[in-house]
């Protein structure tokens, strides 16, 4: 997408000779420069884009940040509105935007997400910046509403909003206005009053008498658009009483009767050219040379500049124009009323032009509105790959929508895409229809017959994509069979190159195996998905689906592997810093829990702090449940149990579950503290909703909630209940190869015999859990959660110097009260942005100066250094140097 | 978009079209038939740009547009389009129903 912005929509309109400064409008801009948000609402052709123009180049003059986008209906899709707003701010901030642009990327985009991170990122600049949305009825729709009121919300104080619209935005400006964060320039600040419509007259060089100037104010009621016109046929004139007259007293809808005026004026060339290039919203000679098949669109467009008539330049160069929107409609209206029959002929060259210019967007706008739409779609089908890679689909299902059904039916790449669009909504049946449509279509081409579609990499990919759509539709309906099958189908049909595809169906094929409970079919599945986004260049999927990875080595009893993955992948993050801060964040939760289960306290506590930095001052978006559970794991291990409850709770809204099985319900968790905290009937309650029973079978959707109902038993005092349901829940775990689930489960049986008051046989239990699993000491926090009795069965072991007897006193260590825990070792537990600050510590810099070089303000590095000063126990800069060197930070 | 319909047969009653469409369309809901009223004098050549609304001056001086949309999505769509006129919107109502 970045690659295919549009330059000119950047560009603050130049202020044109002649124009009139408006010094009360603009006193009131200026009077309240620094609102929130400041709205100027009008008509077509009220000047309200002239004005902000004149008010912000005295803010520009003055070393302010202007972000401007001249917005059009392209726009109205959010992530197309998003980039460009961030496009804009990162034009003028340096260092800004890259994050949330690589956010606009993924697929579906997460509005929230992308505003908190450009949120956060704009808290960190300094210096006043004016965001100005200049036609922002273009775009106003509910979604987009959403996301200016959030944004405006949260803007830090030096940063402000502007928006230039026809129509009141949908949002509430009511409340705007009682906290007094909106100024408002409506209609009537905007008309021009007598005097002022004499100096613009003057200025056009225009004589009138004062009487004319009443007249014609009156009769175009101060409407800067009307007086423009009626200068443009005035000038040079003898007869101006009489036309004023004959003008005020006619009734004709004014820019009706002004433009019939100046257009009769012209000559027959100039006329023609004005009505046949109206349909164009940019023009260039260029474009305008192939849409009307003449050659001296140059001088054209330079004489109607000359003499103003409607074009407004784009950019400095004078090589892109538009004609004043106001203008352009009444010019395509007289068009369709008198040429009907070129309308068509125009759009088609000029999407011919834009698709040899590499304009893929506006030429299929321009064959889309010529009715052109087989060509639409062979010009949509090869814009598809790059609108793919760029995960641009809203885009591409926003052209959908503008073709007929039949145009869609019989191209299988649209097709197909208009069946993703209805699985994205959950209609699986109208989305199987599009994909038997696109087969069907692919399957009726005569061979030796050339179809008629574009044969790019999307046809070719085509049977392998649908397969991997149909799997997910599978997994969706919980149909493990079902997906299994189109997962491998998808693998049989993709090429080596085809990554999308293999990731996908691999992915499927894993989340199939790991449904079941087949912890070692879902790594084996799910490394190869992760090599092919790899291989596909798909960075933050690649990093996103590491967690997953880990997840399930820790499930195989391999938290060690995890913890390579982990350090892995942080080391390719750091590569790419603020662009995958979110994917960065999540990999620091995963690395405290491993900190946590393996009894470093510390080092867990560090992580969370990182990853809550990662993601900036304005918190946890929407979709960071798992940092919740993952405090609360570290509350409980602290002893915080209120706590840990707490946060759970906070965890839960927070859960969405999505393509994985929900290996650790919150509700189970919750359960397992309840039960540590003595409150049985709580954890029974739990129990009962739940539907659990110690005669259930045992399967591994139901296992973690099995494993907490086996604890309450043990702790209500009914070990023997508990005893049948473990044998089976083990049986189901030993077969599947889930060593991480057989170590708590030995235990647990180790403590039911230990209940029935076996010690001797409860301790060999507890013997052979640690000796036949490869890493026990990885899960020191599982042992230590069970509180004194697990902690007396180690002992025992521990002095009792067989089998087991050393790793048992390796978990006591782990236990803070036997041992102080080790001193956190990770490197991570300085944020990112804090070793940044320190490589800059160990420099000549000054401080202001390293503030200036990060983009941050004095205060924002203050607060970095204090940081880094407690993480490294100093007291000085030099002090910090030496521990980040002594440390290897360095 | 009305860019490829034939004006020259002007005038052609945009209700009665109007009606011949909705009936022929079938599987839609039947098109409701509105009249926007704007301030000041139309010309009869607006009809092709208001998706062949019928111009009418009123003898007040006012503008009526009438003619029946597909849905209110329609409906709004000219509305915009007198929005961005600058035309001053006295009134819409519903002929039919």
């Amino acid at each position: 997408m970045v690659g295919s912005l549009i330059e000119t929509k950047f560009f603050v309109p130049a202020l044109r000779r002649g124009h009139v400064s408006r010094p009360e409008p603009l006193h009131l801009l200026e009077q309240a420069a620094d609102a929130r948000l400041t709205l100027v609402s009008a008509p077509a052709g009220f000047g309200k884009s002239t004005l902000l123009a004149e008010w912000l180049a005295g803010a520009a003059a003055a070393g302010r940040g202007v972000a401007w986008v001249s917005l059009d209906d392209q726009d109205r899709d959010p992530a197309a509105f998003l980039t460009y707003v961030v496009a804009a701010l990162q034009r003028v901030l340096a260092g800004v935007g890259a994050a949330a642009l690589e956010l606009l990327g993924s697929s579906p985009v997460r509005t929230e997400a992308v505003l908190t991170t450009l949120l956060n990122e704009l808290a960190s600049t300094s210096g006043e910046v004016w965001l100005v949305l200049d036609d922002y009825h273009l775009v106003d729709g509910p979604e987009i509403g959403e996301a200016m009121v959030f944004l405006i919300d949260h803007l830090p104080s030096h940063v402000h909003v502007v928006i230039g619209t026809r129509a009141d935005p949908g949002f509430p400006l009511s409340r705007f206005r009682a906290r007094g964060q909106l100024v408002e320039v409506r209609a009537a600040d905007l008309r021009f009053s007598e005097r002022e419509a004499a100096a613009y007259l003057a200025g056009s060089g225009v004589e009138l008498t004062p009487d004319d100037v009443t007249a014609l104010t009156a009769r175009t009621e101060g409407w800067i658009a009307a007086l423009q016109l009626a200068a443009v046929s005035l000038r040079g004139r003898e007869d101006a009483s009489d036309f004023v007259r004959r003008f005020a007293g006619d009734d004709r809808y004014v820019v009706d009767y002004l433009i019939e005026e100046v257009l009769a004026h012209q000559p027959e060339e100039v006329r023609d050219f004005l009505l046949r290039t109206s349909v164009l919203a940019r023009l260039s000679a260029s474009l305008c040379d192939a849409a009307l098949s003449r050659s001296d669109s140059d001088d054209l467009l330079a004489a109607l500049e000359r003499s103003n008539l409607f074009v407004v330049p784009l950019d400095d160069r004078r090589e892109w124009f538009r004609y004043h929107q106001l203008f352009a409609d009444v010019l395509r209206a007289r068009l369709l009323s008198e040429q009907p029959q070129e309308v068509p002929l125009l759009h088609d060259r000029a999407s011919r032009w834009f698709e040899q210019h590499d304009s893929p967007h506006e030429a299929i706008e321009h064959a889309v509105a010529g009715r052109s739409f087989d060509r639409a779609a062979r010009l949509m089908e090869d814009a598809a790959p790059s609108i793919r890679r760029d995960r641009q689909d809203a885009v591409l299902l926003g052209w959908l929508g503008r073709l007929p059904e039949r145009t869609v039916g019989n191209s299988p790449v649209l097709a197909v895409f208009a069946g993703y669009s209805r699985m994205l909504v959950g209609d699986f049946e109208g989305a199987e229809d599009r994909f038997v449509q696109a087969e069907r279509v692919l399957s009726s081409v005569v061979e030796g017959e050339k179809a008629p579609w574009r044969h790019g990499v999307e046809l070719r990919t085509l049977p392998a994509t649908i397969a991997v759509y149909r799997a997910s539709i599978a997994q969706a309906q919980g149909d493990v069979e079902r997906t299994v099958l189109h997962a491998r189908s998808a693998l049989r049909l993709a090429g080596p190159s085809d990554h999308q595809a293999r990731g996908g169906g691999a992915g499927f094929l894993g989340l199939a195996a790991w449904a079941r409970g087949d912890v070692a079919g879902a790594l084996e599945s799910f490394s190869e998905a992760v090599a092919s986004l790899h291989a596909g260049g798909n960075l933050v999927d690649e990093l996103t689906s590491t967690v997953i990875l880990a997840d399930l080595c820790v499930a195989a009893g391999r938290p060690r592997r995890a913890r390579r993955l982990y350090d892995e992948a942080l080391r390719v993050a750091e590569e790419h810093g603020a662009a995958v801060a979110r994917a960065t964040a999540d990999l620091h939760v995963g690395l405290s829990e491993l900190d946590l289960e393996a009894g470093n306290r510390d080092a867990a506590a560090g992580h969370l702090q990182v990853s809550s930095d990662a993601r900036g001052p304005l918190g946890m978006p929407e979709s960071h449940y798992r940092w919740f559970v993952a405090r609360a794991a570290l509350a409980r291990a602290e002893g915080a149990l209120s706590d840990a409850i707490g946060f759970l709770d906070r965890a839960e809204p927070l859960y969405h579950g999505g393509f994985f099985p929900d290996v650790r319900p919150i509700g189970a968790m919750r359960a397992r503290i309840w039960i540590a905290e003595g409150d049985l009937q709580a954890a029974a309650d739990w129990a009962r909703t739940r539907d659990l029973s110690p005669v259930d079978e045992a399967e591994y959707r139901r296992e973690f909630e099995h494993l907490t109902l086996a604890r309450l038993l043990l702790a209500s005092g009914t070990p023997g209940e508990a005893v049948g349901l473990l044998a089976r829940v083990r049986d189901d775990a030993e077969s599947a190869g889930r060593g991480g689930s057989l170590l708590e489960i030995r235990m647990l049986q180790a403590l039911a015999r230990r209940a029935e008051g076996d010690v001797p046989q409860a301790t060999a239990l507890l013997a052979e859990a640690l000796t036949s699993a490869p890493e026990a000491a990885g899960y020191a926090q599982l042992f230590l959660n069970e509180g004194a009795t697990m902690a007396d069965l180690l002992r025992r072991l521990a002095e009792g110097g067989g089998p087991g007897s050393q790793v048992a006193a390796q978990l006591r260590r782990a236990d803070g009260s036997v041992t102080p825990g080790a001193a956190p070792s990770h490197a991570g537990v300085l944020s990112e942005r804090e070793l940044q600050v320190l490589r800059l510590l160990d420099t000549e810099l000054s401080g202001p100066e390293i503030a200036r070089q990060l983009f941050v303000s004095q205060n924002t590095l203050r607060s970095h250094t204090k940081h880094i000063f407690t993480k490294l126990d100093v007291g000085s800069r030099r002090a910090a140097v030496v521990r980040g060197r002594e440390r290897g930070l360095l | 978009m009305t860019a490829a319909t034939p004006s020259r047969n002007r005038p052609v009653d945009s209700i009665d079209r109007a009606v011949a469409t909705a009936v022929t369309s079938p599987g839609t809901a039947p098109a409701e038939v509105y009249r926007i009223r704007v301030a000041g004098r139309l010309d009869r050549r607006w009809s092709s740009w208001f998706d062949g609304f019928q111009v009418d001056a009123e003898e007040d001086g006012s503008t009526s547009l009438t003619g029946a949309v597909a849905d209110q999505a329609a409906l709004h769509g000219l509305l915009t389009r007198v929005r961005d006129l600058g035309l001053e919107l006295i009134c819409v109502t519903r002929e039919t129903g």
